[in-house]
């Protein structure tokens, strides 16, 4: 079965329901599938087969939800981009995935232009109505488009999602109709999701996060409300929204909800009576946080795991005795049809109260990175866990320089690397200081002598070759940096150094 | 006036808050702040918050997009045309 399938199912069942609402207004599931249809044979007019790629660059709406149906009805595969994503970066990850199409808003279009990304493109503004813009909020008196629906088969591709890489060469996570399938069936069986859910999608389209949102409530026949990119850490915003469209399952990173809690008075209201599931996912819930919340709501608490390239493999829910702990809730089992094992560092299958890095074989699992070779048996996941007595796991830690920033993973080599890279820098180390919602990116620069690059100087250049959330917050001019007695650079010793000498700002 | 009081507002708080005070005077009203790498959208959410709080002004969340908030020019016209004031004219 195709991921496509689920909307063109839910628009034959319950043609009537809502199916995507956000900035720009609300699309029925019929709605929604004559403007796909519609997008379709826009697409398939500018050239898209299947088999290809369309990037897609745009603010969340329900149009970028129609031209993701779009790019899948065609057999062809979606790349979606951050709006905030530097356009040098986009084209980057444009050129990569040798896109036949670019679809987006017209002002992203151009700035892509700019930096010598140049496929085809089409401007969501103007091409879901033949004849001009029209909002979608307006009676829906298209012309019916044939429906569109090529087969995929379970290993066709049918997402890319761009994550952390080594510098100036994107990571594209290759993501089949199956490996969405397993786990989008999975989720939507997990959550017993119905028509009358509501879910929340906070994360960004190009985060696989929102992999669970929209297609769970696809499968179910029920809503997707899209949160504004602009809105994703506006707390007393995200608070009202959470009440005002009757949320019903939410689903974000840790951090947004923490700071629901600390700046948007999330506590403060009674919880609403429509929140019945609350799923977090991407780095760890402080255990104080989550107690306050489970004290809050009677909503059930799903703690979920994965990497991008495993989409989500194991999960836990939160019971009474996770809460007794001083250490966030586990990680939990297998999900998805997965099967997860620990290997400890003498490559023993772990067992219980033993550590070890936790491995990925199933359904769920990738394709392989985009352009590469393809990913054959087990994944490690570079997490090290510990197994627990009822055979769950704990997350301890990672195995490399990976780190996770607001759910974000940053790969400080990268950032690094980045740094190095400009003419004016010999030598620097980032650090993460803070954690949960508080953490930032520093970056401590040794420049080449009788240099001192500006901030900005040093931003513009990362920008230019990390997604937005590698790049250092604060950066400081040092004259070297410290070295621990193996001569590798001391980290613990500039995590002091950062905490003793506050930059100026916050 | 009131207009380039809103864009010096609008310097003062990213310098501090995103650039740690700007030491190499770096920041116009006219560096691409996305492009740049100095908004994301936590940063984005931030700068938003202060709009509202110390300038009055309450964006519509279908014009937080990226074109809107491409440099400080462009944010202060959004800021103006949303009923905001600079903190002076308060």
């Amino acid at each position: 079965m195709t991921l496509h399938q689920l909307a063109i199912d839910a628009a034959a069942r319950h043609p009537h329901r809502p199916a995507v609402a956000g900035a720009g207004g609300e699309l029925s599931y019929a709605e929604l599938d004559r403007r796909a249809n519609a997008l379709a044979a826009v697409m398939r007019e500018a050239g898209v087969v299947r088999g290809d790629r369309v990037a897609i660059w745009a603010e969340k709406s329900p149009d970028v939800v129609a031209a993701m149906q779009a790019v899948l009805r065609l057999g062809a595969a979606y790349v979606p981009l951050d709006p905030a994503t530097p356009p040098a970066r986009a084209a980057t990850v444009i050129r990569d995935c040798d896109a036949r199409l670019l679809c987006g808003d017209g002002p992203l279009l151009r700035a892509a232009g700019d930096y010598g990304a140049a496929p085809g493109t089409l401007d969501l503004a103007t091409a879901a109505a033949p004849g001009g813009p029209e909002p979608v909020n307006e009676p829906v008196n298209e012309p019916v488009n044939e429906t569109v629906n090529e087969t995929a088969g379970a290993d066709d591709l049918a997402f890319i999602l761009y994550t952390s890489g080594s510098t100036g060469v994107p990571k594209g996570v290759s993501i089949s109709h199956g490996n969405a399938r397993a786990f989008v069936d999975w989720a939507a069986a997990e959550l017993a999701a119905v028509p009358q859910d509501r879910f929340a999608n906070h994360a960004g389209l190009s985060f696989d996060l929102s992999v669970l949102d929209i297609y769970a409530a696809f499968r179910a026949g029920a809503l997707v409300h899209l949160v504004p990119n602009g809105l994703a850490y506006s707390p007393r915003r995200l608070v009202e929204l959470l009440h005002e469209q009757r949320i019903s399952v939410w689903y974000s990173v840790p951090s947004a909800l923490t700071l629901m809690i600390r700046e948007g008075g999330l506590l403060e209201r009674r919880a609403p009576g429509a929140l019945r599931a609350v799923l977090f996912a991407g780095e760890p819930f402080p255990i104080t946080k989550l107690r306050e919340l489970a004290a809050w709501t009677s909503a059930r608490l799903l703690n979920l795991y994965g990497p991008t390239e495993t989409n989500v493999c194991t999960f836990h829910q939160v019971g009474p005795a996770d809460l007794e702990r001083d250490r966030p809730a586990p990680i939990g089992m297998a999900a998805g049809g997965d099967t997860v094992w620990a290997l400890t560092s003498e490559g023993d299958r772990a067992g219980p109260g033993e550590e070890g890095e936790l491995w990925v074989e199933g359904p769920t699992v990738m394709l392989g990175y985009w352009g590469r070779d393809p990913q054959k048996g087990p994944y490690p996941t570079g997490d090290i866990v510990r197994v627990l007595p009822d055979g769950g796991f704990d997350y301890l830690g990672r195995r490399d320089h990976l780190v996770k920033v607001r759910g974000c993973r940053v790969e400080l080599g990268d950032v690094e690397a980045a740094l190095a890279a400009h003419p004016e820098v010999d030598e620097a180390a980032v650090i993460v200081v803070g954690d949960g919602d508080d953490a930032r990116l520093e970056a401590f620069v040794v420049p080449v002598s009788g240099r001192a690059p500006g901030l900005l100087a040093l931003k513009r250049h990362s920008a230019e070759r990390l997604p937005p959330y590698m790049i250092a917050d604060r950066i400081h001019l040092v004259a070297g940096l410290p070295r621990t007695g193996n001569g590798k650079v001391d980290r613990a010793a500039l995590g002091r150094r950062a905490n003793h000498h506050p930059a100026a700002g916050r | 006036m009131a207009d380039d009081q809103i864009v010096s507002d609008l310097l003062v708080f990213i310098r501090t808050q995103f650039l740690d005070g700007d030491p190499a005077g770096e920041l116009t009203d006219q560096t691409p702040l996305l492009a740049w790498g100095v908004l994301d959208s936590f940063k984005t959410a931030r700068l938003v918050g202060f709009i509202h709080d110390e300038l009055g002004s309450q964006i519509p969340p279908d014009q937080l997009n990226a074109s809107n908030f491409q440099d400080v020019r462009s944010i202060a016209e959004l800021v103006r045309s949303n009923g905001g004031q600079a903190k002076a004219a308060q």
